[in-house]
C-alpha cells in the first residue's frame, strides 16, 4: 500500500514537472503576432515580404491614449523566394514571430500575374501556426501600401479589412475556400481585391490614403487573369448565395426619370444545367425580395400593384444584365469562379467525365448560359412607397 | 493488474467504451485522409465496409471465448492441452498489440510535436504517455475502462453538435457525384484500413472481464459497430466541408475540421479543447494495447508480479516509436502491402491458432460449459 501511495506521489510529481510547459516556453513579452502578410514583386529581388506586427502598447502609453507611437511594426525584407525573405525578417525582429493569429494575406496585383499564387497558398498551406480562416485579397498595386495604411475605423488595419468584408455583407471567403477551390478542377480561383485610395485629410497631419474593397480578381491556374470593379463582388454574393445586404439600382422605368435602388432582403440563385443540342447548357435563375431605399422615378406609390411590378422589372432587368455581364467576362477569362463546371458534372457525370480535361479550357467558355431574373418588392422601407410626388403633383399629372 | 485481473468484472457499457475509444481516437486523426485520397467522397463506405472487418474479428474472438467457462479461452486451452500450446498465440497477440502500442505511441508524439508542442522532443511526450499507460495497466482494467468511459461521453456530444457547427462550411459545390472514384478507390481505401480495424482482436484480453450476466455480441456490436458508424459520419462530414481532395493532401484534415469552426467571431479554436480530449482518448488506447500486450505475455509465461514487465514493455514501445521516423515515414510504410499483409496476417493467424485451440481443448475436455 505504501509502494502504491509512493509510486502515485512520484508520477504525480513527474507529470507536474512536465504539465508545466516549462521544457519549451514561451514568454508572451518575447512573441510577435503576426496580424497582417503582405506578398509583392520585390524591387531588388524576385519577393518582398511585409509582416504586420502590432506594437505592444506600454502600461504608460495604454493608459494615456497611445503618445506618437505608430500602432504596428510594419516590417518587409526582399529575398529569392517566401521563405528567406522571412528569414530576413526575424534577423529584425527582437520578438519570435508566430502567426497563429494571422487575419490577412496580402497578394501584389503584379506579383500575383507574374509569379501566380500557388507558391504563397503552399507556403500558408503548409505552416501549422497558419489557420484555413485566414482571409487572402488581391491589392490592385501594391500590397505593402495597404498594410502601411492607417485605418479609418479600427486601430489595426487587418481588423479594418476583415471589418470591410463582413460589414458588407458578411461574404465569407477564406483560405480554406481559396484552397478547395484550388485544388478542384471544377472551379478556378478568386479573390476579393481591396486598394488604397486618396482621402481629404481633416487635419493637417492626418493621413491622406485609406483603404476600400475595389472588386474581385479572377485567377487561372494560379495566375492573375482579369481584375473587376465592385459590381462583381455582388454578383460573387448571388453565387455563392449571401446577396442580402447588397443594393440593386436600375433606371426608372420612364427613360430620363433618373434611377431606383432598392436593398436585398432574400436572395437565391439556382444553376440548372441542361442537355441542348448535345452539349451542355446553363439556365441561371436568380430570385429576390428587395426594399425599395430609394427613387427618382416619380411612380407614386409603391403598394400598388402596377407601380411595384413596373419597378420590379427594371430592377429584375438590372440584376439579370450584371449577371449575364459577369459570365461573359468569365468566360473571356476563361475562368469558373462560381463553379459552372461542378454543377456540369454533378447533372452529367459520364459527359463531364469524358470532357473532364477540355472542360475550363475549351467547352466551359463556349457553352451557353440563359439568365433569368426576378424581383419582388415587398417593402419600402416605413412607408407605402417615395413620399414624392405629392398628391397633388400625381392629380396634375407630374408623375408617370 | 496481477492475480486479481479476472476477478475484477466490467458492464457492457464500459467493455463497449473502451472499445468506442481503441478503435475510434487514432483512426479518427489518422485514416480520413488516406481514404479521401482514394476513395473520395465515398470513403465513408470505406468506414463501413472496414467496420464489417472489424466485426469479424471481434465476433470471431468472442464466439470463441464463449465456448468457454470464464470466457478465457487461453486459460482453457493452457489447462486442456498445456501452456505450450498457447505459446504462439500469445506472442504473435503480444508482439501486434506492442507493435500496435508504439506506432500509437509514434502518431501521438508525431501530431503534438507538429500542432500542440513543437519545441519540446518528441520523446519526452512519448515518454509521459508511456508512464501514464504503466500506471494505469499497472492499476488494472477497472480504471481503464473508466477513463475510456469518461472520454466517450464527451466524444458523443462533440459529434451530435459539430454538424450543426459545420453547417455553414458545408456546399454542395464541394459534393462529388456518387462514386465519382469509383467502387475500386472504395476497396483500396478498405484494404489499407484493414490493419486498423483488426484492431478490434483486443477483445481477447477484454472479455475475460466483462461482467457475465451481459450479453457479449451485443456489446461488441456496440463498441466496434459504433466506433466504425462515428468515424464514417465524421469522414462524411470532412468531405461535406473540405470537398474530397483538399484533405486528402491534409495531414490531419480531422483536426482542421475542428479548427475552421468559428460559431462566432469570440467563439473559435475549439480544437484547442477537442484535442485535449484526443489526448485523453490516445493515452486510453495506447494503454489498452499495452495493457493487451502484458497480460497475455504473462499469461501465457505464467508471470504473476507483473509491475516490472509492464514497465520493460511500456519502455520498449517508446523506444521502438523513435525508431520509425517521421510521420511521413510512418504513412509511406502504411501504405505498403507487405504492411497490411502482416497486420491482417498477425490478427486472422491468431483467430485462427486461438479456433484450433479452442477445438483442441472442447475435444480433450468433452462438451464444455457455454458461458
Amino acid at each position: 500500500m505504501r509502494r502504491r501511495w509512493l509510486s502515485l506521489l512520484l508520477l504525480l510529481l513527474f507529470t507536474t514537472v512536465m504539465l508545466s510547459g516549462c521544457w519549451s516556453r514561451i514568454e508572451l513579452n518575447d512573441i510577435g503576432l503576426v496580424l497582417g502578410l503582405a506578398v509583392d514583386v520585390g524591387e531588388q529581388e524576385e519577393v518582398r515580404l511585409t509582416l504586420y506586427v502590432p506594437r505592444p502598447l506600454t502600461q504608460h502609453l495604454s493608459g494615456g491614449g497611445g503618445g506618437n507611437q505608430e500602432p504596428a511594426w510594419v516590417v518587409a525584407r526582399e529575398a529569392d523566394n517566401f521563405a528567406d525573405a522571412l528569414a530576413l525578417i526575424r534577423l529584425a525582429s527582437a520578438r519570435r514571430l508566430v502567426f497563429h493569429h494571422l487575419r490577412v494575406v496580402l497578394i501584389g496585383e503584379e506579383y500575383a500575374r507574374r509569379h501566380g499564387i500557388g507558391d504563397i497558398l503552399d507556403v500558408l498551406a503548409t505552416n501549422n501556426e497558419i489557420r484555413l480562416t485566414v482571409r487572402p485579397f488581391l491589392v490592385e498595386g501594391r500590397a505593402q501600401e495597404v498594410l502601411e495604411t492607417l485605418p479609418q475605423l479600427r486601430t489595426l488595419q487587418p481588423f479594418n479589412l476583415t471589418g470591410i468584408v463582413q460589414a458588407k455583407g458578411g461574404l465569407e471567403w477564406r483560405l480554406k475556400d481559396v484552397l478547395v477551390a484550388r485544388m478542384s478542377d471544377t472551379h478556378s480561383v478568386w479573390m476579393p481585391t481591396v486598394k488604397v485610395i486618396p482621402r481629404q485629410a481633416a487635419k493637417p497631419l492626418g493621413p491622406t490614403t485609406t483603404v476600400t474593397l475595389s472588386g474581385v480578381a479572377l485567377f487561372r491556374r494560379d495566375f492573375l487573369q482579369v481584375v473587376l470593379d465592385p459590381w462583381a463582388y455582388q454578383v460573387m454574393a448571388w453565387f455563392l448565395g449571401r446577396p442580402t445586404g447588397f443594393t440593386i439600382t436600375a433606371d426608372c422605368p420612364t427613360a430620363g426619370k433618373g434611377t431606383v435602388s432598392a436593398r436585398v432582403l432574400t436572395g437565391k440563385t439556382r444553376v440548372r444545367p441542361r442537355w441542348q443540342d448535345d452539349k451542355v447548357a446553363f439556365r441561371v435563375e436568380a430570385i429576390a425580395t428587395v426594399n425599395v431605399t430609394r427613387s427618382e422615378c416619380g411612380t407614386g406609390a409603391v403598394k400598388e400593384d402596377e407601380v411595384r411590378q413596373k419597378l420590379e422589372q427594371v430592377l429584375a432587368d438590372d440584376l439579370r444584365r450584371r449577371l449575364e455581364l459577369f459570365i461573359t467576362v468569365i468566360q473571356d477569362a476563361v475562368t469558373d469562379p462560381v463553379g459552372f463546371g461542378k454543377h456540369a458534372q454533378l447533372a452529367f457525370p459520364r459527359y463531364y467525365k469524358m470532357m473532364e480535361d477540355k472542360w475550363g479550357e475549351e467547352v466551359w467558355i463556349n457553352t451557353p448560359v440563359e439568365v433569368a431574373t426576378r424581383v419582388t418588392i415587398t417593402q419600402a422601407g416605413t412607408v407605402t412607397g417615395p413620399v414624392h410626388p405629392t398628391e397633388r403633383e400625381m392629380r396634375e399629372g407630374k408623375a408617370q | 493488474m496481477g492475480g486479481e485481473a479476472v476477478s475484477i468484472r466490467i458492464s457492457g457499457g464500459l467493455y463497449a467504451a473502451v472499445l468506442v475509444v481503441t478503435e475510434f481516437i487514432m483512426q479518427y486523426m489518422l485514416l480520413p485522409r488516406v481514404l479521401l485520397e482514394n476513395a473520395g467522397q465515398e470513403a465513408w463506405m470505406t468506414m463501413i465496409l472496414v467496420g464489417v472487418h472489424a466485426l469479424a474479428v471481434g465476433f470471431a474472438v468472442v464466439w470463441i471465448a464463449c465456448r468457454f467457462p470464464d470466457r478465457d479461452p487461453l486459460k482453457a486451452i493452457r489447462c486442456a492441452i498445456g501452456p505450450w500450446a498457447t505459446y504462439p498465440i500469445a506472442l504473435i497477440y503480444g508482439a501486434f498489440n506492442l507493435l500496435v502500442y508504439a506506432l500509437s505511441l509514434h502518431d501521438v508524439q508525431t501530431f503534438t510535436s507538429v500542432l500542440i508542442v513543437p519545441d519540446t522532443p518528441a520523446w519526452v511526450l512519448s515518454a509521459i504517455m508511456a508512464l501514464l499507460a504503466v500506471y494505469i495497466v499497472h492499476q488494472g482494467v477497472e480504471p481503464i475502462a473508466r477513463t475510456a468511459y469518461g472520454v466517450l461521453m464527451p466524444l458523443i456530444l462533440v459529434l451530435l453538435i459539430l454538424p450543426v457547427a459545420l453547417v455553414p462550411e458545408m456546399s454542395v459545390l464541394q459534393v462529388d457525384p456518387f462514386l465519382w472514384k469509383g467502387f475500386a478507390g472504395v476497396l483500396k481505401g478498405a484494404w489499407i484500413a484493414l490493419p486498423w480495424s483488426g484492431q478490434s482482436i483486443i477483445v481477447l484480453s477484454l472479455i475475460r472481464h466483462l461482467s457475465p450476466k451481459v450479453n457479449p455480441y451485443k456489446w461488441t456490436l456496440v463498441g466496434v459497430a459504433g466506433s466504425h458508424v462515428a468515424l464514417a459520419a465524421f469522414v462524411l462530414l470532412i468531405s461535406l466541408s473540405f470537398g474530397s481532395l483538399l484533405p486528402s493532401r491534409l495531414l490531419y484534415p480531422g483536426y482542421e475540421m475542428f479548427a475552421i469552426v468559428a460559431l462566432t467571431e469570440s467563439i473559435e479554436r475549439i480544437q484547442a479543447g477537442i484535442m485535449l480530449l484526443w489526448l485523453f482518448g490516445s493515452l486510453i488506447t495506447i494503454t489498452v494495447y499495452l495493457f493487451a500486450a502484458v497480460e497475455e505475455g504473462s499469461l501465457a509465461l505464467g508471470v504473476r508480479r507483473r509491475f516490472w514487465i509492464t514497465v520493460i514493455v511500456g519502455t520498449a514501445g517508446v523506444l521502438i516509436a523513435q525508431t520509425v521516423g517521421g510521420g511521413l515515414q510512418r504513412r509511406s510504410v502504411a501504405r505498403q502491402n507487405w504492411w497490411m499483409l502482416l497486420h491482417i496476417g498477425a490478427i486472422w493467424g491468431v483467430v485462427i491458432l486461438l479456433g484450433i485451440g479452442a477445438l483442441l481443448a472442447r475435444r480433450r475436455q468433452g462438451a464444455g460449459t457455454n458461458a
